[in-house]
């Protein structure tokens, strides 16, 4: 299980205001599902979403990884947490000057793996991605769907936990959009991996997730089920972003 | 003396061999000191991957004042440093110190900037991989900077080629040293010429190659 339990964060803005994204937020996640953060711009759920793998502080509240509290002072307990959690972004973030496979090296060099099994886990991870042939292709030589597959082969290279999802398909066309969405089912249905999504889109949320989280103002408003692509909401945001999403 | 007898004329060679001795001294020194000074400022910057704005505002303070001295100045002013590092102050050891001071504080708000230009996704990615701060640098930071850092240290270069010049004039030695004695002094235009040719040449070649590295390395 993957918890946050109480959590609150504020943000110091450059104008000395204070912002309060995270109010007393708690949230369970069970191992093996895939769990929807939805809600509107600046709702809080990419920090919320951050703040599973520290890369967000909490101001109050604890974090557990499988059951384990994790801490931001322990540098290297969280080092050895976030190499089993892995993370992709709406942008990617590949570094450009490193080949496919070089990207895909990166965790497992991190995590200290031995030179000679990473390239074989490298081509697996690949080959689960359906881009086995792009191994020495730079990122800027790749389209946006097939950026976000090396960013999902990545973040899975190292058998993490827990995959952190941040709107993973805001930046691509529709159809790639679903071709994304299914990788990120398959790869839950074939390893059982835990995936945290953030999205604004109830479309997302139906096709993917196990259950959802509806955010406001960095309160949860309510979780729901989602069973078989359908979802009853009972707030007003709920509804609304069921109508238009 | 004939124009010919002075193009292969030792007096040219040593100039020649004088400016890339203090060039090279300057410059390593500043690839070293300036690159490392660079990548801790980048560290220790408010929000920075280590930050600390003591000794970010201190260094930054330092190379600000190093960078505002007029070259000739700041020449003349560190000369007991000079002394006390190579026991002379003339000759382009000597005027290496001051070249290597002026270098290290150019070299370092590169570096600095280089840094920051790298995207924060990236370094997020690579921080939610569980990476130390040192793996963060050396293989991520560095990799995506390097075309900004190559052109950053050929613009360098070609800066203190004529830094190394203005040397020379206060007893470093050198081109630019031979272009005021003959060229200035004595009235032979010639020798004026060719240093100055010589030098666009070097610099030319220099950029050129600057340029097609940091291409070469770039895949954005
Ligand atoms: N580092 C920061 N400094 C200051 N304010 C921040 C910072 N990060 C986020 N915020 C603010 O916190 C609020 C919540 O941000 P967050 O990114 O968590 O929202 P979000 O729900 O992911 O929104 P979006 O759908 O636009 O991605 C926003 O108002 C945002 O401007
Ligand atoms: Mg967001």
């Amino acid at each position: 299980m993957f918890e946050l339990k109480s959590v609150s964060k504020t943000f110091q803005l450059p104008n000395k205001d204070s912002l309060q994204v995270l109010q007393n937020l708690s949230l369970t996640v069970n191992k093996g599902e895939i769990f929807g953060l939805i809600g509107l711009s600046g709702a809080g759920k990419s920090t919320a979403l951050r703040t599973f793998n520290l890369l967000e502080k909490p101001d109050s509240g604890h974090v557990y990884f499988q059951n384990k509290e994790i801490h931001g002072g322990q540098i290297d307990q969280l080092r050895l947490v976030r190499q089993k959690i892995g993370m992709i972004f709406q942008h990617f973030n590949l570094i450009s000057n490193k080949t496919v496979e070089e990207n895909v090296a990166l965790p497992l060099k991190i995590a200290g793996w031995k030179p000679a099994l990473i390239q074989a886990r490298v081509l697996e991870c690949l080959k689960l991605v359906h881009l086995e042939n792009k191994n020495h292709s730079y990122p800027n030589q790749l389209s946006g769907g097939q950026k976000q597959r090396v960013a999902i082969a990545r973040a899975i290279a190292n058998h993490p936990d827990l995959l952190l999802a941040d709107e993973p398909t805001s930046a691509l066309d529709p159809i790639t959009k679903i071709e994304i969405l299914d990788c990120l089912t398959e790869i839950n249905k074939k390893f059982g991996l835990t995936i945290i999504i953030a999205t604004h889109e109830m479309n997302i949320v139906r096709r993917l997730c196990d259950r959802v989280a509806i955010l406001d103002q960095g309160q949860i408003q309510e979780i729901l089920p989602v069973a078989r692509g359908e979802i009853h909401p009972q707030t007003k945001l709920g509804k609304m972003l069921l109508e238009i999403t | 003396m004939m124009f010919s007898d002075f193009v292969y004329g030792p007096e040219f060679l040593q100039a020649t061999f004088e400016t890339l001795q203090m060039l090279s001294l300057g410059l390593n020194t500043a690839f070293i000191f300036g690159g490392l000074i660079g990548t801790y400022l980048f560290l220790w910057r408010p929000g920075g991957l280590n930050q600390n704005p003591i000794l970010f505002h201190t260094v930054g303070t330092i190379i600000n004042i190093v960078r505002s001295f007029p070259f000739v100045i700041l020449l003349i002013s560190v000369g007991p440093f000079t002394r006390l590092l190579t026991g002379t102050t003339i000759g382009p050891i000597a005027a290496s110190v001051p070249l290597s001071i002026a270098a290290i504080a150019y070299f370092a708000r590169i570096v600095e900037l280089a840094l920051n230009d790298v995207p924060k996704g990236v370094i997020e990615a690579t921080q939610s991989m569980g990476a130390s701060t040192s793996t963060i640098v050396l293989d991520v930071l560095f990799v995506e900077a390097r075309s900004s850092l190559i052109l950053g240290f050929t613009a360098m270069t070609v800066s203190f080629i004529s830094y190394s010049a203005a040397a020379g004039i206060v007893g470093g030695g050198g081109l630019g040293d031979l272009a005021i004695r003959y060229g200035y002094y004595r009235f032979q235009t010639d020798v004026m010429a060719t240093t100055i040719i010589s030098l666009i040449v070097v610099v030319q070649g220099i950029q050129f190659l600057g340029g097609r590295m940091a291409a070469r390395y770039n895949r954005k």
